[in-house]
Formats: C-alpha cells, structure tokens, sequence
C-alpha cells in the first residue's frame, strides 16, 4: 500500500470509504456496466419534433415549447433522423372539444382573430364565448366577426350548417365537407387536421356514419361524434413546394445525404385496393400501465 | 454462417442480466377485481399505502434559514372560493372600449370633451419648451439600454443587428413628467403630484369579482374633487353597447388568490388628473397580438375609472353603489407620442342600477410625427401644438381649488 492510502486509511471513516471505493474501481469497472436504456421505435403517433410545455389549466397565452431534434426526451437517443435546426415558435393550445348542448338552441360563439401558427399548417382562429377565449382550427373563408354554432344536439331533419359549426355528424347532410372529426363521443376533434383538408360525409348505416377521409379510407363513426364543418384553411399549402434547401432548414428538417433520383414511373403505379371500412365503436379500455421491478442485491 | 454464439460456463451472470432486463418490465393483467369490489362497496387501496407507508418527516427549525413558502392550495391564507376576475398594469380587454363601458357601468353622451371644460391656449414660447423637452426626453437622453428584438414577419429567420437606446418606459416617463412641470410653471400654482402609486379596487360586477388594480404614473390631486359637469340623472337608462358572444369579463386572468382590499393612495386628496403611460413594452394582448386601437381607448377608461372609485370607496364606505356627489376625474394616456384625453363622471359604482357613468372622450392625437435621428442629427416633425393646449386645459381646470 502506497504512502498516499496509509494516509488515508489513518484520517477518518470517509478517507476509509474513498479507498474502498478506490479499491474496487480497479475490479468492476463503469466503462463495462450495462446501462438499461430503453429507446423507443419511431412512429404509433408519438412525434420526436417538439413536446409542448402545456400548464395545468387552459389558456390562449401561446406556449413554450422545447425541440427535441429527433430525440426521446426520456433516454435521450436519437430516434428520427433529418430533424434539427429551424425557427422556434410558440405553441397555439387549441380547444378540441366543441361541448354544445344535447337539447334546445346551439351555442354560438364569435371569431375574433385567425392567426397562423408555426407549430401546425392549418391557420387557428381566437373564439370568444361566455367568459372564455379559445383557439380552434379556423375553416377556408373563416374571418374575424363569424358567428359559429356547436351542439350536440341530432334533429330529424339534417341542420344546414355554415362554415365553422360544430354538429354531430347525425346531424349532417351527406356529401357535408366536414375536418375535426371525434373518434369517439366527447374525446375532441381527431381526425383531419392539416391544413386544406376535409373528410365527406358519405352515408348514414343505422346509428353510424361513414366518412370519407383525405386518405380516401372509409371510417364508420358512431351518430355522436362531434364534427367540424368545412374545409381547413391554408389551402395552398399541399400545392406549395418548400422551394429552397434554406427554407426547409427553417421548417427544422435537417439535410439529406446520398444520390436520390426520382423514379420515372415507366410501368405505372401499383393499384392497391383500399383497406376495408374501418368501424369505430366504443373506445377500448385504457391499458394499465407496466411495472418496472429492482433487484436490490 | 454461425446463427448463436456460443455461450461458455462462466457467462451465465451475463445470461441472466439479459433475461432480467426484459422480465423486470411487466404488465399487470387487469383483472376487474377492483369493479367487482367497488360493487360490493369495499374500498380499494394501494398496495404501497399499507405496505410501505409514507414515513412521518420532522420539521426542524434551524436559525438563519427561511420557512418553506406555503404552498398554494386551498389552505393557503389568500385564497378566496370565488374565483376573482383581475385587471392588472399589462391587461388589455378584448373588445376595448366597448366592453370597458359594459363592465364601467359608462355611457357617452357626445362626442368629444365636455363645453364646459375651460379651454387655454399656451403662447408660442411655451411650444418652443415642449420642442425641447420631446427632443431631451425621447431622443438626447443619456440611457443606452438594449430595445426589444426586431422581427419581420416575412422572413421570420432574419436576426436584425440589435438596438440599444432609450426604452420605452423612460421615454415616456421622462417626457409626461416634464410635461406636467411645465404645466405647473405656466399656471403659476403647481398642483401635488403622487408619482407611481398603486391604485387598487374589487368590485362585484353582476355576480363576478373583478379586481382592479393598476399603478397611477402619476395622479394629480386637489383638495377637493371637481364638481360635476352635467346632472348625474342625465343618462340614466341609456343602453350600454352590446358585446355580441362576449361576457364583459372575458380576456381578464382569473384566480383563486387575491387580497380582497382597496387601495387608495392619498387619503382625503381627490384625485384631479390620472397620467397613465400605456408602453407597448408593458401592455399586451394575452394571445400576443398588438394592441388595437379601441383596447388602448378602454384602457383609459377602466384605469380612470379604478382611481375615481378607489376614491369614491375611501370616502363614502366600502358599500356605496350610487354617490351622493357626482365625482369628476380627468385622465390622460400616453405612449410617448399618441395622447388620448379623457373625462369621466362618476355617478354610481354598482351596475344594476339606471344610473350610468358619463364619459368624454376624443380620439388619440399625436404629440409629433416622428423624433429620431436622421443622417446622424435629431429631428423632429410634425410638432402638434394642440396636444400641449388640451393637456393644460385639463390642468388648469377648477385651479382655484
């Protein structure tokens, strides 16, 4: 033993447990430890772009958000290639229940604003209702002064709703362009988002309806479900091409390496058939969550 | 090609730490068991709760070291039940002038400021001071302080060179007390000036708590408040405008935690005249787009109306709704170069009753064009002499008192 650990070894009990600590670094080294890290697969509808700093209760204040470069915030690997860089903008938290009455009168609330939002392709649009302002999804011709009506409420005869309404699609005529469709009674706005887009209204089988999304898959959803009226704004924007390697550094998207050559269509496309019609009922109960056990040896 | 590799003797620990890492991770099955128990009204708890409780922590106290602040939950000493609407020093309302006559109680008769105001004319010598005062207080002022980020909505990506200069804040500051010392000067009776005071006021607007508070830039005061320009019952039952979808309150924060007490700064002294400076550094929409005109118009009005009935509380009690004296209050609202001047008449603080509120209001008019430097010299244009004239009409009124 070195004159240095005799040193140590006569000081006090903490100068005991560094030689320990010492001592034993030279058997089980950190560099061979197996770290238990768990790095999730890209995709099941998680985005690795930005999360959302969203506070307890709802407000109009746009929100902070943090980027994340293709990286799971938990382990911190990197996840989705090519996503980095870019302006940072804050957040618009929309409001995606449009809760109206299940009997008497719709609700009608007014637009005060509609504003573009960095973080999402379709324009928002401030709504004042009672004491409350909220932000929604604003349609094609929405501008500031628009009455809106929502409700929840299915007559016999199919409403004629204006741009903007929120109705249950029981409520709705066919061929009615509809965005913000629930996927099950009361859970919010969830499919058709991105800006110029818009699901039709197809036909009514019993108490559901099926709808047609921009996909061009048919969704069976049931008569309750609360759907938007409309197409979304910013409808250039599918037509709109980046234009620049600049500009797609500023969306956040990093560049690409490697020889990429457009493929010339010399046989056609395959035609694939569309997957069946998709049937949604009641939503499925929500899975507990795992339990991750420590041997403490 | 070998598929597995082979795994000697001694490896098997490593064997194991990989099976762990996988087996550790387990998903309980869901039983129902906890449906069927609740059924039968059996409670159902955490394992861990009766397993391994909570252990009881001691609180010690250690001399020198501050107490942990109180959380801010229902027990906390500042919270209310009601939730309180609150207007605060950056708050704006969403319909502006409109909605701050809805929840003022106020009306207009006419347009413009009242005929009975005297009007007074200050003499060319006078401009020639104001010239300089707007140049000394905007423009040659000694301050270097780093100015708010430019940004181009067009090419949001462009980071401009960064400013430094004299804020907004001292601006205007500089600029309105200047003004009001030269007021002073060319009425030959100054009159007292609280500089920076919180004014504060709750009020229970038809079922909701609003408080408002504000800090008055500067409040001139008078011994006695001004009498009242025209009958209180002149407007009762004229109808206050219609805000649409909108109730009067929306676009103000609400909270839990508030102090449920007035404040009025200066006792027995009436207020006379309010300088309230409106920066755009300091007042904002809280969805983040400017500030309109009609939000900077109603901000005079509830901000006036905050320091009448702060005042209009200290003297007659809390509870007064409807005043026996008609109480006058003048204001004036800057952002260092756009004036808007305002008059209002406080007949009543409650909200239910016929008796309105009657304010005198005129359009914002500017102070000057533009004061900067141009080729490396300060400039000013555009010099409007009737802001100067009207500031000193407000001054001088009722001077006697």
């Amino acid at each position: 033993m070195s004159i240095f650990f005799r040193a140590l070894l006569i000081t006090d009990v903490s100068s005991n447990q560094l030689l320990k600590y010492v001592c034993n670094s030279a058997y089980s080294s950190v560099r061979f430890k197996c770290r238990d890290v768990n790095v999730p697969k890209p995709g099941g509808g998680r985005s690795f772009r930005r999360i959302v700093n969203f506070p307890e209760k709802y407000t109009v204040k746009p929100l902070s958000v943090t980027n994340l470069a293709g990286r799971d915030p938990v382990s911190g690997r990197v996840v989705a290639k090519g996503i980095g860089g870019g302006i940072k903008h804050k957040y618009h938290w929309i409001d995606w229940i449009r809760d109206g009455p299940k009997e008497g009168p719709p609700i009608l609330e007014e637009v005060i604003e509609v504003l573009s939002d960095g973080c999402r392709t379709a324009d928002v649009a401030l709504v004042a209702v009672g004491k409350k302002l909220k932000y929604i999804l604003a349609t094609e011709n929405m501008k500031p002064g628009d009455i809106l009506k929502t409700s929840r409420y299915i007559p016999r005869i199919p409403v004629r709703a204006n741009e903007g309404d929120a109705y249950p699609l029981g409520a709705l005529q066919i061929g009615t362009k509809v965005h913000c469709i629930e996927k099950y009674e009361g859970t919010g706005g969830l499919y058709v988002h991105a800006a110029g887009t818009y699901g039709t209204i197809l036909r009514h089988v019993g108490t559901n309806v099926i709808v047609q999304l921009p996909s061009k898959q048919e969704f069976s959803f049931p008569q309750e479900c609360v759907a938007t009226v409309g197409r979304l704004s910013n409808i250039l924007h599918g037509s709109t091409p980046i234009g620049s390697a600049q500009k797609n550094r500023e969306l956040g998207n990093r560049p690409r390496s490697g020889l990429w050559q457009r493929k010339t269509g010399r046989h056609g496309r395959k035609i694939r058939p569309l997957p069946p019609l998709r049937v949604l009922g009641s939503p499925p109960p929500k899975p507990l969550s795992p339990i991750s056990l420590t041997l403490d040896i | 090609m070998r598929v597995t590799r082979t795994l000697w003797r001694q490896h098997i620990g490593w064997t194991f730490k990989k099976h762990w890492k996988v087996q550790r991770h387990r998903v309980p099955l869901a039983t129902g068991a906890d449906l069927v128990l609740s059924q039968m009204n059996i409670p159902v708890v955490p394992a861990e709760d009766i397993v391994a409780p909570s252990p009881m922590r001691k609180e010690l106290k250690f001399v020198g070291l501050e107490d942990k602040p109180l959380p801010w939950d229902e027990f906390h000493p500042l919270y209310h039940k009601q939730e309180c609407h609150m207007y605060g020093n950056h708050s704006v309302l969403l319909k502006g002038l409109d909605q701050a006559k809805v929840l003022t109680n106020t009306v207009e008769l006419e347009q413009g400021l009242p005929a009975a105001l005297p009007r007074v004319t200050a003499s060319a010598r006078h401009h020639h001071l104001v010239n300089n005062l707007i140049m000394s207080s905007l423009v040659l002022d000694a301050e270097q302080k780093k100015l708010p980020k430019l940004k181009d909505p067009e090419r949001p990506a462009f980071n401009f060179p960064r400013e430094y200069g004299i804020t907004d804040v001292r601006g205007t500051r500089l600029l309105t007390y200047r003004l009001i010392q030269l007021c002073g000067s060319i009425s030959g009776s100054p009159r007292p000036v609280v500089n920076h005071t919180p004014v504060k006021v709750t009020l229970d607007r038809g079922g909701s708590l609003v408080q408002l508070g504000m800090r008055a830039d500067q409040l001139l005061v008078a011994k006695t408040p001004l009498s009242a320009l025209v009958d209180q019952y002149s407007a009762s039952g004229m109808e206050l405008p219609s805000l649409g979808q909108a109730h009067f309150t929306v676009s103000l924060e609400t909270d839990h935690f508030y102090q449920d007490s007035d404040i009025y700064p200066t006792g027995s002294w009436a207020p006379h005249t309010l300088v309230l400076h409106g920066n755009q550094s300091e007042v904002y929409n809280l969805y983040e787009t400017p500030v309109t005109e009609q939000q900077w118009l109603g901000r005079s009005l509830v901000n006036l109306f905050t320091v009448a009935a702060a005042y209009a509380r200290a003297q007659y009690g809390a509870g007064v709704e409807d005043l026996p004296h008609p109480l006058c209050v003048q204001c004036c609202h800057t952002d260092g170069r756009l004036f808007h001047f305002v008059v209002l008449q406080l007949n009543t603080l409650g909200v239910g009753t016929e008796l309105r509120n009657i304010l005198w209001s005129q359009p914002r008019v500017a102070l000057f064009d533009t004061c900067s430097y141009k080729d490396g010299q300060p400039v000013l244009t555009g010099y409007n002499s009737d802001v100067l004239d009207m500031l000193l009409s407000l001054y001088t009124h009722s001077i006697t008192s």
